[in-house]
């Protein structure tokens, strides 16, 4: 049982029981997704972390409203949007300080040869900067879709939007990358 | 595959561009039925195409290699957490309170206050939506989400007290 996953329905009914240890594997599955998330949408890691715990308090809270049938990840991952939704308009009139410095920690740096990890970096620096110039919903639509592994009809599960919207938003995010990404990839069309 | 499709993009290239990209997708997903697989295969050979299925490589890779990964240590804090609020609600097997309709109510409420948040906060943060669709009725739609546990608890409830449908009928028509 340690070393297995259990499916997300049998999860779910063990976490309505108040059981312990599905709660835990609950935490370990989805800390790294939530994270992620939360750290893209609100730019800083102690503002992620709090939402971390904000998102599995809730979660907590409203397992009794979720449909065992379901799957899970597209709950999870709707819980922590809104969590970080509701922490964005409050902290709207702050400026992201420390955002920056935040993101460049992000970037990997070991393991390439010095002329692919000039590239790898000059790639992932644009990649960078471009999800900072994103709204921060549209950041989290790439994540949910590309990182995550969402379906478009889970990632409007996730962030309440119709799947119509999910495509044309993330259709658009992904001609802009591709657009920044021409004078890397050689196409000068 | 989803029934529903992205609405029609402005302009006659964006449409191609949109089918293509469509197509990139659902072929890296293994979505794409096998004769839809060697047509877009065959498709590939031309260099223009062959080109931006390169670039979809690509962006694809870029994104799903996003970071970061989380702190080492945060999921056990986070562990601690859940398990700290079991404890205090002494929320041990059988005490969910799942079958009362007090519980039944207040999950339902939870679930309802979490689908109503979303469209009001595309109202005030977000008043130029691209669809042009109508978030509120969108968020409206994820009210599914809140229903199935009243449900859950209505049909425990519920014993079947009425006489069948059939029975009724003879006996209104014997009176």
């Amino acid at each position: 049982m340690a070393s297995t996953r259990s499916s997300d329905g049998d999860l779910s009914r063990a976490c309505r029981q108040g059981d312990s240890r599905a709660w835990r594997e609950v935490v370990q599955r989805f800390t790294p997704q939530i994270y992620r998330l939360a750290f893209r949408m609100l730019g800083s890691r102690a503002e992620a972390e709090d939402a971390c715990q904000e998102a599995f308090v809730r979660m907590h809270r409203s397992i009794d409203s979720f449909d065992a049938t379901r799957t899970l990840a597209p709950w999870v991952s709707r819980i922590a949007y809104h969590v970080c939704l509701r922490r964005l308009e409050r902290v709207a009139a702050q400026p992201r300080a420390g955002a920056a410095e935040d993101e460049l920690e992000v970037l990997p740096a070991s393991g390439r040869d010095p002329e692919r990890q000039a590239a790898a970096s000059e790639e992932d620096a644009l990649v960078e900067g471009f999800l900072g110039e994103l709204a921060a919903q549209d950041r989290a639509l790439l994540l949910l879709r590309y990182r995550d592994g969402l379906s478009d009809s889970e990632v409007a599960e996730a962030t309440g939007m119709s799947v119509g919207t999910v495509k044309t938003r993330i259709f658009r995010a992904r001609a802009r990358l591709r657009e920044q990404l021409a004078p890397l990839t050689g196409d000068e069309s | 595959m989803n029934a529903e499709r992205a609405p029609a993009p402005s302009s006659e290239p964006e449409l191609a561009a949109g089918r293509f990209d469509e197509a990139c997708e659902a072929y890296l997903e293994r979505r794409l039925p096998a004769p839809a697989t060697r047509a877009f295969e065959r498709a590939l050979l031309e260099p223009a195409l062959a080109q931006r299925f390169r670039e979809a490589l690509l962006v694809r890779e870029l994104l799903g290699s996003v970071g970061p990964d989380a702190p080492a240590g945060l999921a056990d804090r986070l562990e601690s957490l859940v398990c700290d609020e079991l404890a205090r609600e002494g929320r041990g097997a059988g005490a969910s309170g799942r079958g009362s309709l007090l519980g039944g109510w207040r999950a339902a409420l939870g679930g309802l206050s979490w689908t109503l948040r979303g469209p009001s906060l595309a109202f005030t943060s977000q008043p130029a939506a691209p669809s042009g669709a109508g978030p509120f009725l969108q968020g409206l739609g994820t009210m599914r989400y809140a229903v199935p546990a009243l449900a859950e608890g209505r049909a425990a409830r519920e014993p079947a007290r009425r006489a069948p449908l059939w029975w009724r009928l003879l006996r209104g028509r014997r009176t």
